[in-house]
C-alpha cells in the first residue's frame, strides 16, 4: 500500500532573505556576543585579580613575620642567651683549633687556578688539638 | 498566510532586531570612544581613588637576608565610631574592656571618643594579631579595626644610632633610615576603579592604575656578630666605670668598610619618642673631643714624613716640665733622653711638642689636614661634624706644642680612626662607609659603594715605620699594654685628654681613649674606643684598652685573621 504524502504547503513558500541584510545581522550578533564574552572573562579576572592580591598581602605579611621572628632568633645576642640557658659556654675557636681545608696547590698537574676554582681538590691540614 | 504576509513579517523582524543591535552597539560605541570630559560626569559618580600603601625596604647587615635589622610589619590601629560608642553610653566599657588587652591612655582616647560629631577615632594604634583577635573577641559595636604598616627593630636597641628610626608617618629621621630614605621609602601605587553600587571596586572597570614600587633593601657593611662583640665591651665598660658616654667604631683597614659602630647611651628603636635628643645622638660621627695623646701618632708621621726626624732621633724630655713659650708643659713620669720610637711608647708630650716645632706649624697643620681633621669624612651617615682645626694663621705661639699633642684641635671618633686606619693602609686614606648596596625588590642593585681614597698624606716608608713603633706601645713598659692580644701583633695609641672647660682644662674630667689596628704586620681592621669622662681610673691605657683588648682578641678569631694578617678563611660576603 502506497504511502500517503502530505504536502506541506508551507514548504513551498520561497522566502528570498536579502544576504547584506542576514551579514549585518551575522557581524552584529557576534560583535554583540563577543562583547558579552569579553566582559564575562574580565570580570572573572578582575575576582581572581582581587583574590591573588589578598593572598600576595597575606602571604607578604607572612613573610615580614616569619623574617622578623628568624632575624631575632639568629641575633648574636638571643644565641649567647639559649646556649647559657643551657649551660653551653661557646668561644670562637684559637687558630690552632681550627681545621682547614686549603687548595691542594702542589700537586702535579693541578694549576692555581684549577685549585682555586675546584672545591674538590683540597688538602686538610689538622693540628695537634684537634686529634 | 500568503507570501507577502511571511515577507513583511520576516521584514518586521529584521527590522527589529536590526534596531536593537543598532543601539546595543551605538551604546557600546558610545562607553568605548566618547570624549573624556563628557565621560566625567558619568563616570565620576561611581569611581573611586585609592592608594596602594608600600613596604619600606629592609634594612640588612653584611651577609643579607637573614640579618635584618629593621622591616615593615603588618599591624592593625583599634578604631572606634565616636557617634556609635557615645549614642550606645559604651565609652568607659570599651575603656575598660580595651584597656585591659592592650596599654591606652585612656584620657585621651576618652576625650576622642565623646565627640559625637565626629565619626572616626584611634583607641589604639599599631597592635599585632592576637590583640586584634582578642578586641574582635568583645564584640563591640562601633570599633573596627584598620590595617597598617609600622617599622620593627627586632633587636632592639642593637646598632640603633646606625639604623635611625621612622616618624609615624613613615620617613626616616636618623641614621640609615634617613640617609637613606628616598631608597627605603618606594612609591605608593594608585589606582582609580569604577565601584558597583555596593561600593566594591570593579576590577574589570580600572581607569588608571600606576603598580606600587615597594622600597629597595639596604645592605649595610656592618657585621652583626663584631657589632655585638663591640656592643657587649662597651656594656662592661658603661658598668665597670660609669662614664657619661663611650663609643667604638671597627673600620676595615683597607676598604674604609665600617663593621660595627656603637655609641652608649643607647636606646629601644621601638620606642625613640621616649628617649632624650642626647641619647639618640650617634657619638661616633656627632661630637667632637680633643684627642690627645692619640694625635701624637700624627704629629710623628708627619715629621717622618718631611724628614726632619728618624726613628732613632732623640730628644731631651726635660725629666718632666718644660717651659715652652711661657707655659709649663708636663710628662706624667718624668724623662730625660728619649729616641722618637720612645716618644710615642711612653706617649711623652715634651718630645711630641719638640718634634713639632721641629716639622713647623705650617707643615703641621697641612699634615693634620690631609689625614682629615678639621672636615668630614664624608661617611654615609646624616649628622657627621667637622672636627675643629683653625687655619695655621690663626694659631697662636704656644698652639704648636698643644695640637701637636692633641688640645686644642677637636676631632669626631670617625676622623681619628681615619689616622690610623691611613697609617695602617700604606699611608692611603680612604673613605669610611656603612652603605654596601641599595638592592630594589626585583635584585637590581641601585647603588654599590665602592671604596674611595680621599688623600695619601704620608709614604708607604712613614706608615711602615709608624706601624712599628705603635706597636711598641702595646709592648711592655708601653702605655698601651693592656690593649695586648695573645697571639697577635697590635699596634695603637692611648689617649688621656683633659677636657676642656671655663677656657682651661679640667683637672677631673677626661676622655680617655685608645685607637689602634691588628694584625700590626699586615693591619686588617682599626678599633677606635673612647671613653667620656669614667667615673675612677681615666687613663686611656686602663678604661678603654682592656676594651680594645677585648674586640680586637674575639675580631680576630671571628674574621680568621692569622697573625700575619692574611685572612684564610673569610666568610662569603
Amino acid at each position: 500500500m502506497a504511502k500517503r504524502r502530505r504536502k506541506n504547503k508551507k514548504l513551498d513558500v520561497n522566502l528570498d532573505f536579502p544576504a547584506p541584510l542576514a551579514i549585518v545581522l551575522l557581524v552584529a550578533s557576534t560583535l554583540a556576543l563577543g562583547y558579552l564574552t569579553i566582559v564575562t572573562r574580565c570580570e572573572a579576572l578582575g575576582r581572581d585579580l582581587r583574590e591573588r592580591d589578598a593572598t600576595l598581602d597575606e602571604y607578604q605579611r607572612r613573610l615580614s613575620n616569619e623574617q622578623y621572628k628568624w632575624s631575632q632568633t639568629i641575633a648574636p645576642a638571643n644565641l649567647k642567651t639559649v646556649l647559657l640557658r643551657n649551660n653551653l659556654y661557646m668561644n670562637w675557636p684559637q687558630r690552632e683549633q681550627v681545621v682547614r681545608l686549603e687548595p691542594a696547590r702542589h700537586d702535579p698537574g693541578v694549576t692555581d687556578a684549577d685549585a682555586e676554582n675546584d672545591v674538590r681538590i683540597a688538602g686538610l691540614t689538622r693540628t695537634g688539638l684537634n686529634e | 498566510m500568503n507570501d507577502g504576509q511571511i515577507r513583511r513579517r520576516c521584514l518586521l523582524v529584521t527590522v527589529f532586531f536590526t534596531c536593537v543591535l543598532m543601539g546595543l552597539g551605538s551604546r557600546l560605541a558610545l562607553l568605548h570612544f566618547r570624549a573624556g570630559s563628557q565621560r566625567v560626569g558619568l563616570v565620576d559618580r561611581k569611581t573611586i581613588e585609592q592608594t596602594v600603601r608600600v613596604r619600606r625596604g629592609a634594612i640588612v647587615d653584611c651577609i643579607g637576608r637573614d640579618g635584618i635589622l629593621a622591616i615593615d610589619l603588618s599591624v592593625h590601629d583599634v578604631c572606634a565610631d565616636p557617634q556609635v560608642i557615645s549614642r550606645n553610653g559604651t565609652v568607659d566599657q570599651l575603656l575598660e574592656q580595651v584597656g585591659k588587652i592592650v596599654d591606652i591612655e585612656r584620657d585621651r582616647v576618652r576625650a576622642r571618643l565623646v565627640r559625637e560629631d565626629r565619626r572616626f577615632a584611634y583607641v589604639a594604634r599599631f597592635v599585632r594579631d592576637p590583640v586584634v583577635r582578642e578586641v574582635r573577641t568583645l564584640g563591640m559595636e562601633g570599633v573596627f579595626f584598620e590595617e597598617a604598616l609600622r617599622r620593627h627593630y627586632p633587636h632592639h636597641n642593637f646598632m640603633c644610632h646606625v639604623l635611625g628610626f621612622t616618624n609615624l608617618e613613615g620617613k626616616g629621621c636618623a641614621g640609615i633610615e634617613q640617609s637613606c630614605d628616598r631608597f627605603l621609602r618606594g612609591s605608593s601605587g594608585l589606582y582609580e576603579t569604577e565601584v558597583d553600587g555596593r561600593r566594591h571596586r570593579r576590577y574589570d572597570r580600572r581607569t588608571l592604575h600606576i603598580a606600587p614600587q615597594h622600597g629597595a633593601n639596604v645592605h649595610l657593611t656592618i657585621d652583626q656578630q663584631l657589632q655585638y662583640m663591640a656592643e657587649r665591651a662597651l656594656d662592661r665598660v658603661v658598668e665597670q666605670h660609669a662614664p657619661l658616654s663611650c663609643h667604638v667604631i671597627i673600620q676595615r683597614v683597607a676598604t674604609g668598610e665600617i663593621l660595627a659602630m656603637v655609641s652608649r647611651p643607647g636606646y629601644d628603636l621601638n620606642d625613640y619618642r621616649n628617649v632624650s635628643a642626647g641619647d639618640r645622638l650617634n657619638r661616633s660621627i656627632g661630637i667632637v673631643f680633643e684627642p690627645g695623646s692619640t694625635l701624637k701618632a700624627a704629629t710623628v708621621a708627619a715629621a717622618l714624613n718631611e724628614g726632619v726626624v728618624t726613628p732613632d732621633s732623640r730628644f731631651f724630655c726635660e725629666n718632666g716640665l718644660w717651659s715652652a713659650f711661657g707655659r709649663p708643659l708636663r710628662d706624667s713620669h718624668g724623662y730625660g733622653e728619649l729616641t722618637v720610637r720612645d716618644i710615642v711608647k711612653k706617649s711623652s708630650n715634651i718630645g711630641s711638642a719638640k718634634i713639632a716645632i721641629r716639622l713647623g706649624k705650617s707643615r703641621l697643620a697641612r699634615y693634620l689636614s690631609d689625614f682629615g681633621l678639621g672636615q668630614r669624612t664624608g661617611i654615609d651617615l646624616p649628622g657627621e661634624e667637622h672636627g675643629i682645626l683653625h687655619p695655621v694663621g690663626k694659631w697662636p705661639g704656644i698652639a704648636i706644642t698643644r695640637i701637636s699633642i692633641g688640645q686644642g684641635v677637636a676631632v669626631t671618633g670617625i676622623q681619628l680612626l681615619g689616622v690610623y686606619c691611613t697609617i695602617a693602609n700604606e699611608g692611603v686614606r680612604m673613605r669610611p662607609y656603612v652603605i654596601k648596596k641599595v638592592v630594589d625588590p626585583d635584585g637590581n642593585v641601585l647603588r654599590s659603594t665602592r671604596p674611595e681614597v680621599l688623600s695619601r698624606p704620608i709614604t708607604p716608608r712613614t706608615a711602615g715605620q709608624m706601624r712599628d713603633m705603635l706597636e711598641r706601645v702595646t709592648e711592655k713598659g708601653g702605655t698601651g699594654r693592656r690593649a695586648a692580644v695573645e697571639g697577635v701583633r697590635v699596634a695603637g695609641k692611648t689617649g688621656t685628654a683633659q677636657k676642656p672647660e671655663h677656657g682651661g682644662y679640667s683637672e677631673t674630667n677626661f676622655v680617655a681613649s685608645f685607637v689602634g689596628f691588628v694584625p700590626a704586620d699586615a693591619p686588617e681592621i682599626g678599633i677606635l674606643v673612647v671613653v667620656d669622662d669614667p667615673a675612677e681610673e681615666y687613663y686611656g691605657g686602663l678604661v678603654a684598652a682592656p676594651a680594645f683588648r677585648e674586640i680586637a682578641a674575639e675580631a680576630v678569631r671571628y674574621l680568621d685573621i692569622s697573625a700575619s694578617g692574611v685572612e684564610l678563611a673569610g666568610r662569603t660576603r
